[in-house]
């Protein structure tokens, strides 16, 4: 029995704590885990991944790093789906299952992979609904141990509660994180998960000299942020009201990712690159700047 | 009812359950932090740094809380850190600290001079590859950097290792027969962030295990001496750096000691060097750190396969276990080492430590082949396992080696794809 569990989402989104969760529940379980997340740019909303790894065998038959042949996918984030840098379902083996927080149907997904089983809920409404806020990790931890078939409800509910206190999350806010784990546990329902094959790579290179600049490490392609399309970060949508702006400027000066720029109209928004932080909204004097989610602006 | 049946049919067994439950899963970070605790360090002077952070958080996080006692000063750099840590033990203090990557280099000079007042201390240094380019994954040129400092050199595989080496350090390094300072490394991210189970032990076995440290000849304002002096004269300076070896060869069998005591409270066997499927294999390759478990996997998938090869691990870099390489490696028909680091102009550290180690053996293999892999956290996959090996089969009858690089074609075209948008093209 092997479970390659991979987390997908962004920073801020509870990957880690969601893996953990998993990892936890599945070692009270009696299984040998395995969990640990790749932080990359430590940056609240960039793309992050976590692994869980659990087995029956002994710990020593157990190899390091990434999952390249997950059985089992947890996506926080749907807008994750399309970034190719990426790439979520990356290795996906055929019957393994991927679980997708979404508002949205995602059909294309099984008509592009058929040989996959599709698992969604909005697990922002139901965080909103049963915790008051969003929080993701609660909540795909626990789907996470149900999807896996093998961890009972009484292992998640320990789990959860040991890692948020190991965060610093208690009382009143750790009991609706456990209802609303609950929940989310009850909501679906696992198939059995395939053995992971080994993953084929291609063959070694040789590598000669080559002539410099190009081999020495520096970027000297100003301005190449604005390639990289941060927008679909965004939980929550600033929108300004030019009707109430005052056109001071503060929010051009606030945003920290300079995507505030003042036209002849007024401040503009450039949400290509926006990633939905709300400094503007918060420094806005005359509360011109209000906020929406992000589902319900399309 | 599906569930019922997936959790009847897969339920582990007992025996696993009875020897998992008394762990916990934690980090390598973590299990330092809990190494230092058990060994009831007296300081820890710190400077935080990433993939540090963690140990020096969970330390003073359990200060703060009133449930580890000991003092933790925040200083101004790691050259500062490892000043407070050497000068601090020569008191009598117990001293713990931890580092990374450019904080290690920072404080290189300190480290020279921290072994030359022989000072026992412990530094933790979690791998992370060295700028430039700036990096956040792991490779051992920050570790092996230190190869000739002094220290006693361990590197750690997984989080229980860091745990039982930390341990070990202190013994080892306290010794009167060695009194040196000793290097715990572990691999950024792959050990230090990765969680597994740990077996944390009591701290009165802990106690059985180590014993005080005990300064000879202590540090004191009221009985003034004069470390860590100039020499000026040539006989002296070489007679004391020469004592400073004999020291260090002494922690071979130091350790071997202190192994055979841990054993004793622990029920768990370490030694210099791990085989694993190695005594009956006609190809070797040779690996340290948290990839070791990598090549481990791969090592067993490929003896599944039939091929036979085994791997060496090395455990402790400095003293360099001679004997114990070289009965390792005798008698095999060619042998890789696998270095996770790069020495421009020269390849692998690793290569030539072992390469040295078996020339004037009459049983040497016929092929020793140097592998650059796994540099700045590059990961390895069996299949690259399975080239080298196959290059061992090709070189064990005949051509002379030539030095590789694991890297994939997969790899090279997203090299060339970032190249490009480095440039604007």
């Amino acid at each position: 029995m092997l479970i390659y569990a991979r987390f997908h989402g962004r920073g801020g989104q509870g990957i880690k704590t969601a893996s953990r969760i998993l990892g936890n529940a599945a070692h009270l379980e009696g299984y040998f885990t395995q969990d640990f997340p790749v932080y990359g740019a430590e940056r609240r909303g960039a793309p992050i991944v976590a692994f869980t790894k659990i087995t029956d065998e002994p710990s020593t038959m157990f190899d390091r790093g990434y999952i390249l042949n997950p059985n089992l996918i947890l996506i926080a984030d749907d807008s994750l789906l399309d970034d190719p840098i990426v790439n979520p379902l990356a290795g996906l083996q055929s019957n393994g299952t991927v679980f997708i927080n979404t508002s949205k149907s995602i059909d294309r997904l099984t008509r592009d992979r058929c040989d996959i089983r599709l698992v969604t809920e909005d697990l922002i409404d139901l965080s909103l609904k049963y915790v008051g806020r969003t929080i993701l990790s609660t909540g795909l931890g626990s789907i996470a141990a149900k999807l896996t078939g093998i961890i009972r409800w009484s292992s998640v509910e320990e789990g959860v509660k040991e890692e948020l206190l190991e965060i610093g999350i208690k009382g009143e806010i750790l009991e609706k994180n456990i209802i609303f784990a609950k929940v989310c546990f009850e909501r679906v329902y696992p198939s059995p998960l395939p053995i992971p094959k080994i993953v084929k790579s291609s063959k070694i290179v040789t590598i000669s000299w080559l002539p410099p600049p190009i081999t020495i490490p520096e970027v000297r392609n100003i301005g190449n942020t604005e390639i990289r399309k941060t927008g679909n970060w965004r939980i929550f949508k600033p929108i300004i009201n030019l009707e109430k702006c005052n056109r001071c400027g503060l929010c051009v000066v606030y945003c920290p990712e300079g995507v505030v720029v003042m036209n002849s109209e007024g401040p503009e928004i450039k949400y290509d690159n926006c990633k939905g932080c709300l400094i503007c909204f918060n420094e806005c004097p005359v509360k011109a700047i209000g906020y929406l989610r992000e589902v319900e602006t399309s | 009812m599906m569930r019922s049946k997936l959790i009847a049919e897969l339920r582990p067994r007992r025996e696993v359950v009875s020897t998992i439950t008394k762990s916990k899963m934690l980090t390598g970070n973590v299990t330092a932090a809990w190494a230092a605790r058990l060994a009831e360090v007296d300081y820890i002077p710190a400077f935080p740094i990433t993939p540090q952070t963690e140990i020096i958080e969970k330390l003073s996080e359990w200060i703060a809380l009133g449930e580890f006692k000991a003092k933790l000063t925040i200083v101004d750099s790691e050259h500062s850190m490892l000043a407070a840590a050497g000068t601090a033990s020569l008191t009598g203090a117990r001293v713990f600290t931890a580092t990374s990557s450019q904080g290690l280099l920072y404080g290189f000079e300190m480290l020279y001079n921290i072994a030359g007042w022989r000072a026992p201390i412990v530094l933790v240094n979690v791998s992370r590859a060295v700028a430039a380019p700036i990096s956040l994954e792991p490779d051992h040129n920050d570790f092996l950097s230190t190869r000739d400092s002094g220290f006693i050199l361990l590197q750690a595989e997984t989080c229980q290792e860091v745990l039982d080496l930390i341990l070990l350090a202190y013994r080892v390094s306290e010794d009167n027969r060695v009194l040196l300072p000793s290097l715990v490394n572990m691999d950024g991210f792959h050990t230090s962030f990765t969680r597994e189970p740990v077996k944390i032990p009591e701290i009165e076995e802990v106690r059985r295990f180590l014993p005080k440290y005990t300064q000879q000849l202590p540090f004191r304002a009221s009985k003034p001496s004069a470390k860590g002096v100039a020499v000026l004269r040539p006989p002296l300076y070489s007679f004391y750096k020469y004592q400073m070896h004999l020291s260090s060869i002494n922690a071979i069998n130091v350790f071997k000691e202190a192994c055979e005591k841990f054993e004793e409270c622990f029920a768990r066997r370490y030694d210099v060097i791990e085989k694993y499927m190695l005594d009956d294999s006609k190809y070797a390759i040779v690996m340290m750190g948290s990839y070791a478990s990598i090549g481990k996997k791969a090592v067993r998938i490929l003896r599944e396969e039939g091929v036979s090869v085994g791997l060496l691990k090395l455990r402790m870099i400095r003293p360099l276990p001679s004997k114990d390489i070289r009965k390792a490696l005798e008698g095999k028909k060619a042998v890789a080492v696998i270095d996770q680091n790069i020495s421009p102009g020269l390849g692998g550290i690793l290569y030539s430590d072992i390469s040295s180690i078996l020339y004037n053996s009459d049983n040497k293999p016929k092929v020793i082949l140097p592998v650059i892999g796994g540099v700045g956290g590059k990961t390895i996959t069996l299949d690259e396992i399975r080239y080298v090996v196959e290059l061992l089969e090709k070189y064990a009858n005949g051509g002379e080696p030539e030095p590789i690089l694991l890297l994939r074609e997969d790899e090279l075209r997203e090299v060339e794809s970032l190249l490009r948008i480095g440039v604007g093209e």
